[in-house]
């Protein structure tokens, strides 16, 4: 025992010991205060650096918005589809399997049996783009060896219709073109997500959904577009793609009265909900709304403009005589008209009806560029409408400074100036109506809750005179229809313009190569529709406005009628169908011609100075009024 | 009765719930990689649970068998813990992994060498410094350093420069109660130190893994990795933690998170609560097993407690200052809780060796 506390002493044992447990308690306590701060205090900031480790986001897609007709109607919707998959290696009894799909796919039970018994390939492709309560039917059998995979893609109930007025979405459901581009911040909605526990591997942990973030459906694009409109210009026009050989038709159906654009198409078209997206160059070509981002010369259509303009200042009027005789000469340079021996003495309604390039050339003569210019502005000729389209053009007008007088005549009968076909629609509607209203395509924007954005137009009255509008009108109707009738379409006030333009390509006219054109505008007492039709290089033969577009314009205003349950302006005259069926006198001597065509009791218009017949107007079969005018061409144009 | 065993109750006790928690921690911390790489959730579990078993037997046999028995046997003591650091790098016999050859191979068994030399250089320091001249005496200190650095210069071949420093800081705890002078302490201290920044020059991962210390998030894909997914770990626990079972550390992110970093599973799992008992378990431990020591009736048995709650307390810092970011990831088992039955039955026959001590001091007790 004394041994031992020697031992103590000596090497003072005890203290050492003393200070070896001093020691561990201030380690451990220092431990200690560590992992209260780990755990208490700086928990929260390294937490949030491990949370992008743990949490992995799975986006939630939001529901892309509708886009409707101004009925309601659904034009653009977006929708779960489901791709089935067969995987052959996990099939166990294949012939019910393959008779299962079959039924409820449609599809045929051989073909379909060798998919699901092909255990060359991993697996194989079922059907596309399933219903999902076809798809989901199939899964809650209980059948094994069935996939499928999810998409969220965008259907367009009408296909083919509208094609450039919505536009299409990528892939991933972003705007590519039309109002699905020019709204698509509307549209797409807030894409919400789910933070999903992860492990280190990024697998998904079982039952941990750790934050949920609904996402934001897309809000709903009510249109101004009337689908039943729609559906007869495109049925109209498509008839005309064909008929005409046409490079293009294009279509628009104006409301005068508030901008909205009722219809509007360029064909051809493509198939919304089948994207030619492997042939980018048809795709880019086919998805252009021509009508808004193409300018060309109108040609006649443009007339209105001019005359409009010269009434206005008092420069003529309806009975203002005109001589025509087949040309007229400018600065010393020869300006024809299309009719080459001219159109004789003529008053201001009948050189408007002529369409007499001689009349317009004394009128913008008359007007001086400034007066011209200052109309064309009015009506919006060489600004942009400001329709919700993207790349609007705003056409081409030279320079007022640089105006020589010729290039003031042409204008005045529609060349040398360039306008995109909604731009001269529009200036259609400002003219008969005398208010300057902003063409669009949307209505509203609204959500399930609530109205986003209401349109609202800013109406402008023009610096028109009653006088003036009331003339023009008259005169659209006078154009078109017999004197005192309603013959364009029994029993409705419909006026128009024709126009037959030769096309500029790289400087020079091109050989031809036409763009006929037809405006019409109901009723014209009190106008509210105009519309527009253009047929480009229609390569049949025909050519001329009166021909190729006027027709088109017709049927649609007829069958508009009747959808639209509009009642007649004067009902006595519905049952005053045109009773004369246009011959053929093509090929037929001038002079035989003449004659077969008094004895029907038309008026015959005889161009060229040829001894035969090369072209008539109209065409034969179409049905014509007694005392209406006729057009031949003879083989020798002077 | 109960009094006079008071200290053996309570390493006792202390030790089988260290152990139990470990078998349940190894279960939470592995189960995810259990199952990925072996299809079976339980595998560490059960070899941890194998090894607490061992342990308990080692335990048991090792208090009941009297220590001064172990007095005759330290030469061999010490050999045997020679050759079996020795056998690492006998080819067919070692297993390496990580780049490190730390196991031997014996009957299926494996078996970490370092594990069991730590305590035959206890039990050879116990007997060196107990008997004979004053260890101040340059030949016996000659002796004890060079006996000790045979066994650093073996484990640091493994390389395993954990238990390297674990194996030295013993060494250093066990001369200064010894009684080593003080001022021969400072005059060592200077090659010693020289000496560890050689050896992190040396190789270029320890100099990596003490910048990844200093600021972990500057390379947080590779050196910082590990010390990252600690603190997330832990922090991640606040008071009570995410709950038994519920750690996403363990869902892979944490690389050794059932062996050298099962403290931050804890930590993350209960919290400051859960992780703050344990240390408390370990602290109480420690300081009766240093009693036991104090309360021995001879140099020996003291020295051999001493000794044994030297390596217990060196390791169990280390560990845990390692996985809370204090010092440089080195990596380091937790006495009793981390995966691994060396480790396990090793600290467990330890323990008895401090009952049996205890034992012994109340039978002189009675006795006198």
């Amino acid at each position: 025992m004394s041994k031992l506390k020697r031992f103590y002493n000596l090497f003072s044992f005890q203290k050492r010991i003393f200070i070896i447990i001093i020691a561990f308690l201030l380690i451990f306590f220092t431990i200690f205060c560590r992992l209260g701060y780990l755990t208490l205090i700086s928990g929260k900031d390294i937490q949030v650096m491990a949370g992008s480790q743990w949490l992995r986001d799975l986006p939630l897609s939001a529901k892309r918005g509708d886009i409707l007709d101004k009925n309601g109607v659904l034009l653009a919707t977006s929708k779960t589809t489901y791709d089935i998959y067969v995987r052959a290696r996990s099939v166990d009894s294949p012939i019910e399997l393959a008779k299962l799909l079959s039924e409820k796919l449609n599809l045929d039970f051989d073909k379909t049996y060798a998919k699901v018994t092909n255990k060359s390939v991993s697996e194989t492709l079922i059907k596309l783009q399933v219903e999902e309560n076809t798809a989901l039917s199939i899964v809650e059998t209980g059948v094994k060896g069935v996939y499928l995979s999810q998409n969220v893609g965008r259907v367009y109930p009408y296909s083919n219709l509208l094609t450039q007025v919505l536009g299409f979405c990528s892939i991933d459901n972003a705007g590519q073109t039309g109002l699905e581009s020019y709204y698509d911040k509307y549209l797409k909605g807030v894409d919400g997500k789910s933070l999903v526990q992860t492990n280190a591997q990024g697998l998904e942990i079982d039952n941990s959904l750790a934050y949920y973030i609904p996402s934001i459906a897309g809000a709903n694009l009510t249109t101004t577009i009337d689908i039943y409109l729609q559906m007869i210009l495109e049925k109209y026009l498509q008839e005309a793609l064909i008929e005409h050989k046409a490079k293009n038709v294009s279509g628009i159906i104006l409301d005068a009265t508030n901008g909205d654009i009722l219809a509007m198409t360029n064909l051809p078209d493509f198939d919304l909900n089948n994207i030619p997206r492997d042939n980018l160059e048809e795709l880019f070509a086919l998805s252009k709304n021509t009508s808004v981002v193409d300018v060309y010369e109108p040609g006649s259509t443009f007339k209105i403009i001019t005359v409009a303009a010269a009434l206005n200042e008092g420069l003529t009027d309806l009975d203002d005589l005109f001589y025509c005789g087949g040309s007229c000469v400018v600065d010393g340079e020869r300006i024809k008209c299309w009719k080459t021996q001219g159109h004789g003495s003529q008053n201001l309604i009948e050189g408007f009806k002529n369409s007499c390039n001689c009349v317009f050339v004394e009128l913008a003569m008359r007007l001086g560029v400034d007066r011209l210019y200052k109309y064309m502005e009015m009506f919006g000729i060489g600004s942009k409408t400001g329709v919700d389209i993207a790349s609007e053009s705003s056409g081409i007008v030279m320079a007022k400074n640089s105006v020589k007088n010729v290039d003031l005549a042409r204008i005045g009968f529609g060349q040398s100036v360039a306008v995109t076909a909604l731009q001269l629609a529009s200036a259609f509607g400002y003219i008969t109506t005398g208010k300057f209203v902003t063409p669009h395509l949307i209505s509203n924007i609204y959500t399930n809750s609530s109205t986003l954005y209401n349109y609202t137009q800013t109406f402008k009255d023009l610096d028109l005179k009653d006088e003036t509008i009331s003339a023009i009108n008259n005169m659209l109707a006078n154009n078109i229809n017999t004197e005192g009738n309603f013959t364009f379409v029994p029993g409705y006030d419909v006026g128009g313009k024709t126009g037959t333009a030769q096309k500029f390509e790289n400087g020079a006219l091109a050989v031809g190569k036409y763009v006929s054109s037809f405006i019409g505008v109901y009723p014209t007492n009190k106008p509210k529709y105009i519309v527009f039709i253009s047929v480009n290089e229609p390569s049949n033969g025909a050519y001329y406005g009166g021909v190729v577009a006027k027709p088109i314009g017709q049927k649609v205003f007829q069958e508009m009628f009747t959808v639209k349950n509009i009642p007649p302006d004067d009902a006595s005259q519905l049952d005053n169908q045109p009773n004369i069926e246009m011959p053929n006198v093509v090929g037929k001597t001038v002079a035989d011609a003449c004659a077969e065509l008094k004895v029907l009791g038309l008026n015959v218009n005889v161009d060229g100075l040829g001894g035969y017949v090369i072209s008539q107007l109209p065409l034969q079969g179409v049905k014509i009024y007694a005392g209406e005018e006729v057009l031949i061409k003879s083989n020798e144009v002077s | 009765m109960i009094k006079s065993y008071k200290n053996s109750i309570i390493i006792g006790l202390c030790t089988i719930f260290l152990v139990i928690v470990g078998i349940v921690m190894v279960y939470s911390a592995s189960k995810y990689s259990a199952t990925l790489n072996y299809n079976d959730q339980f595998f560490y579990m059960k070899k941890q649970l194998i090894g607490g078993i061992l342990g308990l037997g080692a335990l048991i046999a090792t208090s009941l068998i009297n220590h001064k028995i172990y007095k005759k046997f330290y030469i061999v003591a010490y050999i045997i813990g020679a050759v079996l650091l020795a056998l690492v790098f006998v080819p067919f016999l070692s297993k390496s992994s990580y780049g490190a050859t730390r196991w031997i191979n014996i009957g299926g068994f494996t078996i970490q060498p370092s594990e069991i030399a730590k305590f035959c250089l206890v039990l050879f320091l116990s007997v060196v410094l107990s008997k004979g001249k004053d260890i101040n005496k340059p030949s016996k200190l000659l002796t004890v350093l060079f006996a000790g650095l045979i066994y650093c210069v073996l484990i640091m071949l493994e390389p395993n420069m954990s238990i390297t420093i674990c194996v030295g800081l013993t060494i250093v705890f066990m001369l200064f109660m010894g009684g080593l002078n003080i001022k021969t302490f400072l005059l060592g201290a200077i090659p010693i130190i020289l000496l560890g920044v050689g050896l992190v020059l040396l190789e270029p991962y320890r100099l990596r893994r003490i910048v990844a210390f200093i600021n972990p998030w500057e390379n947080p894909l590779e050196e910082g990795y590990q010390l990252i997914q600690s603190l997330y770990a832990i922090s991640s626990g606040g008071l009570f933690g995410v709950g038994l079972f519920n750690s996403r550390q363990a869902q892979l992110f944490l690389p050794f998170a059932e062996s050298d970093f099962i403290f931050s599973i804890i930590c993350e799992e209960l919290g400051f609560i859960g992780g703050g008992i344990i240390l408390l378990i370990y602290l109480l431990l420690i300081i009766t097993i240093i009693k036991t020591g104090i309360k021995a009736k001879n140099k020996f048995s003291a020295f051999l407690c001493l000794g044994i709650a030297s390596v217990l307390g060196i390791q169990t810092v280390l560990n845990i200052c390692v996985v809370s970011g204090l010092i440089p990831p080195t990596g380091l088992p937790l006495p009793f809780i981390s995966a691994g039955s060396t480790s396990i039955v090793v600290f467990m026959a330890a323990m008895g060796i401090v009952i049996n001590v205890d034992r012994q001091n109340n039978k002189v007790e009675t006795n006198s």
